[in-house]
C-alpha cells in the first residue's frame, strides 16, 4: 500500500506526466491577465551549508533536505508585478545522523521540519501566449521544529524552535495547459539566518533550494 | 503679510512639537529594554561544560542540546528555589554517563518594610520576591558521580 508520504514524493512525477499528456495548443494570453492565481506544488529540496553538519561527527550530516511541497496565492498589482503569499514545507531528513549515532552504539530517534512563509513580490520577465517566466523575492517567517528521543526521554530540539526571519528569491515558470490551468515549475532559494541557533551561541544560516512542480490556477 | 507669517510660525511650532514627540517616543523605545532588564527578578542557572564532550542539559524540562566543550548555557525562570537538572553526553560520542541533580539557588521571598514618615504615620513598601543566580560547572568527574 502506498503511504501518504510516498504519494507526496512521487506526486510531482505523476503530475508532470498527466499534465504533459494534456498539453494542447491552448492560448494563455488572456489567462496571464487574470488578477488572482494560486497553486500547489511538490518536489525535492536541495541544500548546502554548515547548518546541515553534525557539530562533532566529522563528515556526518545532522540534516539533509528531502521532499518539499508548497502552496501559494498571488494577486496582480500591475501587468507585470504581483504580490503573493507562499508556504513552503521542507522535510529535514535525520536518517544519516541517526544511523551514525546507532553505529556508535547509542539508540536515537530524531525528526525535523521547517515551514517557510514569505510574502513575495514577483515580476514577469518573459511572456508569450503559452509561457510566462517570473522572478520573485520576498521575506517572512520560518517555523522550524524537531524532536529527539535519547536516553529514555523525548525532547524538542531547542536549536531549531520558534520563528525566524527568512528571505526567499526564485524563478517561476508557467506553461499554459488548458485555461485556467498552467503547469508551474518553481525554483526558490530560501535563506533563514539563525535558522539553527544552539544555546551556547553557535548559529547557522539555513540555505535550501526547493525545486517543485505543480498546478497553477488563474482566476 | 502678518497673517501669512503667523501661519508659517504655527506650522513650524507644530513641526517642532511633532519632532519632539517622535524623539521622546524613540528614546522611550530605546530605554525600555534597559528598564526591563534592571527590574529583572528572575532566577538563573548557568551550566558550564568542562567535560571535553558535547552535552545535553535539561533544566526543568527545557532542553539545551549539543552544548560544546568550554561553553555554557543560561536557563532563566520566574523566581524559584531549585532547578531540577538532568545532564548526559550528547549521542554518538561513545560516552553514556548521565546525572540528575537538584540545584538550589538563592531565593528572596516577598518582604514588607515600614518606616515613619514626616506626618507621624507609617509608610510601608513591599519588595517583590526575586531569584538569584548560580553557576554549575560540569566536569568529566561530575558525570561519574552516581545519581541522587
Amino acid at each position: 500500500m502506498i503511504k501518504i508520504l510516498d504519494f507526496v514524493k512521487i506526486s510531482p512525477t505523476l503530475l508532470v506526466l498527466i499534465m504533459a499528456a494534456s498539453v494542447s495548443s491552448a492560448n494563455g494570453t488572456e489567462m496571464w491577465g487574470k488578477k488572482w492565481s494560486a497553486g500547489f506544488y511538490a518536489g525535492y529540496a536541495f541544500s548546502t551549508g554548515g547548518w546541515k553538519e553534525s557539530r562533532y561527527a566529522e563528515g556526518v550530516n545532522r540534516f539533509n533536505t528531502d521532499f518539499s511541497f508548497a502552496l501559494d496565492i498571488s494577486m496582480k498589482v500591475s501587468r507585470d508585478i504581483s504580490i503573493g503569499f507562499q508556504t513552503i514545507y521542507l522535510n529535514l531528513d535525520t536518517d544519516e545522523w541517526v544511523d551514525y549515532v546507532r553505529s556508535q552504539g547509542d539508540g536515537l530517534w530524531a525528526d525535523a521540519e521547517c515551514w517557510v512563509t514569505p510574502l513575495t513580490l514577483s515580476h514577469s520577465v518573459f511572456r508569450d501566449n503559452r509561457n510566462l517566466v517570473s522572478i520573485l523575492a520576498g521575506m517572512g517567517l520560518a517555523f522550524s521544529s524537531g524532536n529527539e528521543s535519547y536516553m529514555g526521554i523525548t525532547y524538542e530540539t531547542d536549536f531549531m524552535r520558534g520563528a525566524d526571519f527568512t528571505f526567499v528569491t526564485g524563478v517561476d515558470y508557467n506553461l499554459v495547459l488548458k485555461p485556467p490551468l498552467a503547469l508551474s515549475l518553481h525554483g526558490t532559494l530560501v535563506f533563514i539566518p539563525s535558522g539553527i541557533h544552539y544555546a551556547d551561541g553557535e548559529e547557522h544560516t539555513i540555505i535550501a533550494m526547493p525545486l517543485v512542480v505543480g498546478a497553477r490556477f488563474y482566476f | 503679510m502678518n497673517l501669512l507669517r503667523r501661519l508659517k510660525d504655527v506650522n513650524r511650532d507644530r513641526r517642532r512639537q511633532t519632532l519632539f514627540r517622535v524623539k521622546v517616543a524613540v528614546l522611550f523605545i530605546v530605554l525600555l529594554p534597559l528598564a526591563v532588564s534592571y527590574s529583572d527578578n528572575k532566577s538563573y542557572l548557568s551550566v558550564s561544560n568542562k567535560t571535553g564532550y558535547y552535552l545535553h542539559v535539561i533544566v526543568d524540562g527545557s532542553p539545551y542540546l549539543y552544548i560544546a566543550p568550554d561553553l555554557e548555557v543560561v536557563h532563566e525562570s520566574d523566581p524559584k528555589q531549585e532547578f531540577f537538572v538532568r545532564v548526559f553526553y550528547s549521542p554518538g560520542q561513545d560516552a553514556r554517563e548521565s546525572i540528575t541533580r537538584t540545584i538550589y539557588v538563592p531565593f528572596y521571598s516577598t518582604s514588607t518594610s515600614c518606616s515613619s514618615n514626616s506626618s507621624g504615620g507609617w509608610s510601608c513598601s513591599e519588595t517583590p520576591e526575586r531569584g538569584g543566580s548560580v553557576l554549575w560547572v560540569i566536569t568529566a568527574d561530575t558525570m561519574l558521580v552516581q545519581p541522587e
